[in-house]
């Protein structure tokens, strides 16, 4: 993805390509924590052994990056 | 079916050892680490895993229901052949993360299952004509960039969700 903005510099536009990322990661993260909150808050206090439900979305999570993980391989004759 | 059989005695034995306090932290901290590695689009730690793929000799002239159990049996579970994105290191993490046996083994079925049948579903996609990759080595590399990328964010929403889960457990 390449972006000619009249007036900058490739430097200009390397450096806001990285606060672009930076951006989507630390979005990322924030998405991860919101929903960590959001299923600590639903299910309300844990009582019992064990992580509690926060960790089940975890588990959950790392399901869909199996899935994800499987169908992105390639396969190589 | 291999795939689940096998994690699903993973999940038996990694949630029979109470690992789970730890593994959480070591999830968040593995998942932000490889996370911000291939989100980044840097060359940093490679993923764990092995480079053995499966020898050509023991699919080439054998009969194809051989060929669809060998097939099964390594690519299914995942353990036994190439991982080129962290993504697949962190499946284990989060299967002793459960918490308790029962969690840790429906956890682990349903990475078993998951896996599988994305695999599956890959070589059905790629064994269609003009679609392998031998027909179009760039595709390959620009679609196993784009993986790494999508595979880096999502590690970081795991991330996420597992400093939540840590600070629940405060």
């Amino acid at each position: 993805m390449t972006w000619r903005l009249a007036g900058t510099t490739s430097g200009q536009r390397g450096a806001g390509l990285a606060a672009f990322r930076m951006a989507g990661q630390a979005g990322a993260v924030l998405a991860g924590l919101g929903a960590g909150w959001a299923a600590a808050a639903l299910a309300g206090p844990h009582a019992g052994p064990g992580p509690g439900p926060v960790a089940a979305l975890v588990g959950g999570l790392a399901v869909l990056l199996a899935a994800a993980n499987g169908y992105s391989k390639a396969y190589s004759p | 079916m291999p795939a689940v059989a096998v994690w699903t005695v993973l999940g038996a034995c990694l949630g029979a050892l109470p690992l789970a306090e730890a593994a959480l932290p070591l999830t968040a901290a593995y998942a932000a680490g490889y996370g911000l590695i291939e989100a980044g689009g840097k060359l940093g730690l490679p993923a764990p895993g092995t480079t053995w793929q499966v020898p050509q000799t023991m699919v080439k002239g054998v009969p194809r229901g051989r060929r669809i159990l060998v097939w099964g049996s390594v690519l299914g579970p995942g353990f036994a052949t190439r991982n080129p994105y962290a993504g697949f290191g962190l499946l284990p993490l989060a299967v002793a993360s459960a918490g308790s046996v029962r969690g840790a083994v429906l956890t682990a079925a349903a990475i078993g299952l998951a896996h599988g049948s994305g695999r599956a579903l890959a070589l059905l996609r790629d064994a269609r004509p003009g679609t392998s990759a031998s027909a179009d080595p760039m595709r390959l590399v620009l679609t196993s960039m784009y993986w790494r990328t999508f595979d880096g964010y999502a590690l970081l929403v795991i991330a996420g969700a597992a400093v939540a889960a840590c600070a629940a457990q405060l």
